[in-house]
């Protein structure tokens, strides 16, 4: 089918997510319409190579039509449902806000869509221009996504010794044989329209999962109660990010889509603790499971929203003596270790060996330094390292003194969440190799940057206003 | 009237703010200029730190004692240290007592780039009496200077010792120009793609001090402490107003260092693949192009229908063989080998493709046979490419 396959296979999935999302989700507040445009193309698309995955390990030939035909019923539903329910057009709560701007904010608000849309251009061009460039890309997720498009089929991939031992000649294996599959049908779904594989072609979702992340924060601020040139300039932060922009760039990993993906959760999430939306607790439950399907890591980071609820219901001060009993209790299993001390179901001097659980090493603190040098003084994350300690020591300061709602209280427990997972990662565990290498630690706080951005931006809003209540339904 | 106040207060901030931004620029310059000469130190050669390269004597609580003499009575002494830059460090002086009359005094010294070669120039009366030289204007003078030496001619036999109590080399404080230049480094040189690209962007070219993130972020600190300093402020909220101005400018800068960044990168990207016809061409370097034109050729020899492939080589975990398994697509390949696998895991019709050349692996003509210490693996060559490697049929024949 070519270009118009690319085009269809792209949009019908983006429009069967948010014509679902606009059926359950009827409600008009401000930022609505990005909201559902962004979180529909990313849960269409994951969709679409659900689907992919389901028909082709029924041995369905990956090339039919059937895909597309499913999907475009998907889209037709909504479609009529919604229709039927037509109602008169209103002005958009969007649209009156950038009219009801002064003439410096419309100027900032022009001149920022225009820098954003230099930023996406150039970064369009990397990605339509730049062949699948970095390691993991051509060795794991665009590897399997090129086998499947290549021989049509969903061709299983096993381990080398399975693939040593495999008598059906048709096991394929890669060193990262037991990733995930979502990603690599992502990117062979738009190749299956095109007709062959083609690196731009797989590329693309990478594109246009930026574009759906950057109306995703930009709605949910707008719903949040931020003006549009502030949730525009809160979307302008996030897209700037140089690893962020990278990852766009160099098209083909997993991480740009984790991170839009728990970005997408944590915002819905602390949007249904505020005002009990139920439609925004069903988009947080959707964007977690979604994380659950890129990288393994998308489980771990699901379970940081159970020390969130924990913490909204629990009172401001309770919660900050559980946060310095747990912080004490680390610090001395730190120093136990270090010191030598038996710790009951406890290993040897280095080791933690738990039963049933990975085994944490204790490492030294020597790599705190390449960490500090990725967070502070790299280009990494621009100045965000800065901010976010002068974010969590304002916010840790607040919860203390107990003024505190609940999803403050919530959004804090997650980051501080986060942050001790990545420090158990980091320094609990062999993986404090990779903050030598270098090779995964910005990539793992990829994941978190669009969550904390959209943290910022409630705690901006916060002080300058108390938070007000979405419209009633 | 209250609109006014409101507006001349709104005006006084917004001067204020610009007044702490412009000081704080000031001090966050003049801060780099007194820093870059503290990160200059002398570089002081004493005692220990030298030793003879020709002549003799002894390290004493003074210096050390030139007591005799070597090749043509000269004696010389030099000491080697990490590596300071020359167009910094220019001047040479040294403390020597007992010289008397010499022919010729010198100053030696070695670069990184060349350290096998020890330059010199001579000293003139003037230049031994005042005990320092300027010595940055010597074509040889430049790069990295690693080793330092005084060498001297001497009559013998002495009538009092000859005492080098220290040889120094001084960094010449730097310029404000210098500072800036030096500053603006890090702002207006960038790096292009490379396989780190994905995992780090450090944004911190050779010789730029400090780095950009650091230099917004003091120079935010800098210029917020100033403003508290001239201006209370009313309110928390004016405060995290003037803060967030601050840090979205700072955070501006970075952005359109990153932008220009980004634009020199796809200029290299436009010059190196735009236009090309087929995705299939746009190879990342001359190393995977010459990979892609092998696959091409290997694919002759190999089944319409997926084979598996064993590919070995030294380094399973390299770019080559990676690459070689992406480019050989949709065949079932594995590249995690650096040893033939036992006969018992190949079968008739398996290829084995060798990358490079591994000692230890061996075609004997004789057997037929790939052989590798107590491994043998009937199987028949098939194609071989210089410089990339060989492909084999496992069982032979067709």
């Amino acid at each position: 089918m070519g270009w118009w396959g690319v085009a269809l296979a792209l949009a019908l999935p983006w429009l069967a997510g948010t014509l679902w999302l606009r059926l359950l989700w009827s409600d008009p507040a401000p930022g609505r319409w990005p909201i559902l445009i962004a979180y529909g193309y990313v849960l269409g698309v994951l969709g679409a190579a659900w689907l992919l995955g389901i028909l082709g390990r029924l041995g369905l030939d990956l090339y039919s039509h059937a895909p597309l035909l499913l999907i475009a019923i998907l889209t037709a539903i909504p479609a009529r449902l919604l229709q039927r329910r037509h109602r008169p057009a209103h002005h958009s709560l969007d649209h009156r806000a950038a009219e009801q701007a002064g003439l410096w904010e419309r100027a900032a608000l022009i001149l920022l869509l225009a820098w954003l849309g230099v930023r996406l251009a150039g970064l369009a061009l990397e990605v339509w221009w730049h062949p699948l460039f970095p390691w993991d890309a051509w060795t794991t997720w665009g590897l399997r996504a090129r086998v499947w498009s290549e021989l049509g089929q969903l061709i299983p991939f096993s381990s080398p010794q399975d693939w040593l031992a495999d008598t059906t000649e048709t096991l394929q294996t890669i060193p990262a044989w037991s990733y995930p599959l979502t990603i690599s049908l992502v990117a062979a779904w738009p190749t299956l329209a095109f007709g062959q594989w083609n690196e731009t072609v797989a590329n693309l979702p990478w594109l246009l999962c930026a574009l759906a992340l950057a109306l995703g924060l930009y709605g949910q601020s707008r719903r949040w109660g931020a003006s549009p040139l502030t949730a525009l300039v809160f979307v302008w932060l996030l897209m700037s990010l140089p690893m962020l922009g990278t990852h766009v760039a160099l098209a083909g990993y997993a991480d740009l889509w984790l991170a839009t993906l728990l970005g997408f959760a944590f915002m819905s999430f602390l949007h249904w603790v505020r005002a009990a939306d139920e439609g925004q607790g069903l988009l947080a439950l959707l964007a977690m499971m979604g994380c659950l399907s890129i990288k393994e890591e998308g489980a771990i980071w699901v379970v940081l929203f159970v020390p969130a609820m924990l913490a909204c219901r629990l009172p401001g001060r309770l919660l900050g003596q559980l946060a310095a009993a747990l912080g004490l209790l680390g610090i001395m299993l730190w120093i136990a270790i270090s010191l030598g001390i038996e710790i009951p179901l406890s290993g040897s001097l280095e080791r933690i060996a738990l039963t049933h659980l990975p085994n944490f090493r204790i490492a030294d603190l020597s790599n705190w330094r390449p960490i500090a040098h990725d967070l502070f003084l790299y280009g990494n994350w621009h100045i965000l390292g800065y901010l976010l300690v002068l974010a969590l020591g304002w916010s840790l300061v607040t919860a203390v003194r107990g003024h505190t709602a609940p999803w403050q209280r919530a959004a804090l427990a997650w980051v501080l969440s986060a942050v001790l997972s990545l420090y158990v990662l980091f320094f609990w565990t062999d993986a404090y190799r990779w903050t030598f290498q270098g090779h995964s630690t910005n990539r793992l706080m990829l994941h978190f940057a669009p969550a904390l951005i959209f943290w910022l931006m409630t705690l901006w809003l916060a002080t300058r206003q108390p938070p007000r209540d979405p419209p009633s339904r | 009237m209250i609109a006014t106040r409101a507006l001349s207060t709104r005006a006084t901030t917004v001067a204020v703010l610009l007044c702490s931004a412009f000081i704080g620029t000031l001090l966050l310059i003049a801060g780099l200029w007194l820093n870059e000469a503290r990160l200059n130190p002398p570089m002081v050669l004493t005692g220990s730190a030298l030793h003879f390269s020709q002549g003799a004597g002894e390290t004493t609580s003074q210096g050390v004692e030139i007591r005799n003499v070597g090749l043509e009575d000269t004696a010389i002494l030099v000491g080697t240290f990490a590596g300071v830059p020359a167009d910094r460090y220019r001047t040479v002086t040294w403390s020597l007592a007992g010289l008397g009359e010499t022919r010729d005094l010198r100053i030696l010294w070695q670069t990184h780039h060349d350290r096998q070669t020890a330059h010199s120039r001579k000293l003139s009366q003037r230049e031994i009496a005042a005990g320092r030289i300027e010595i940055g204007a010597e074509p040889d003078w430049k790069g990295q200077i690693v080793g330092l030496g005084i060498g001297f001619v001497l009559q013998m036999p002495l009538t009092e010792p000859v005492l080098l109590s220290e040889l120094s080399l001084l960094a010449e404080p730097p310029s404000l120009a210098q500072t800036l230049a030096t500053l603006m480094r890090g702002w207006t040189r960038f790096d292009s793609w490379s396989d780190s690209s994905i995992n780090r962007y450090t944004a911190r070219p050779e010789g730029a001090r400090p780095p950009p993130v650091v230099t917004v972020a003091l120079w935010i600190a800098l210029s917020t402490l100033v403003y508290l300093m001239l201006q209370r402020p009313t309110s928390i909220r004016t405060l995290m107003n003037t803060l967030a101005i601050l840090i979205l400018i700072g955070w501006l800068a970075l952005d359109m260092r990153w932008q220009a960044d980004l634009r020199e990168r796809l200029a290299k990207t436009q010059r190196q693949y735009a236009g090309l016809a087929s995705t299939e061409v746009r190879t990342s370097s001359r190393a995977d192009a010459a990979l892609l034109r092998a696959a091409r050729e290997l694919r002759e020899h190999l089944p319409e229908q997926p084979a598996r492939i064993f590919i070995l080589s030294d380094d399973p975990g390299s770019f080559m063989p990676a690459r070689m398994r992406y480019h050989l697509v949709p065949h079932r390949a594995f590249n995690g080998l650096s040893h033939l696998p036992p006969a018992t895991q190949v079968r008739s019709g398996d290829f084995i493709l060798i990358l490079g050349a591994p000692k230890w692996v061996r075609y004997e003509w004789a057997r037929r046979a790939l052989v590798e210490q107590g491994t043998l693996v009937p199987a028949e060559p098939l194609h071989r490419i210089l410089g990339i490697g060989s492909l084999y049929r496992v069982g032979g024949g067709t």
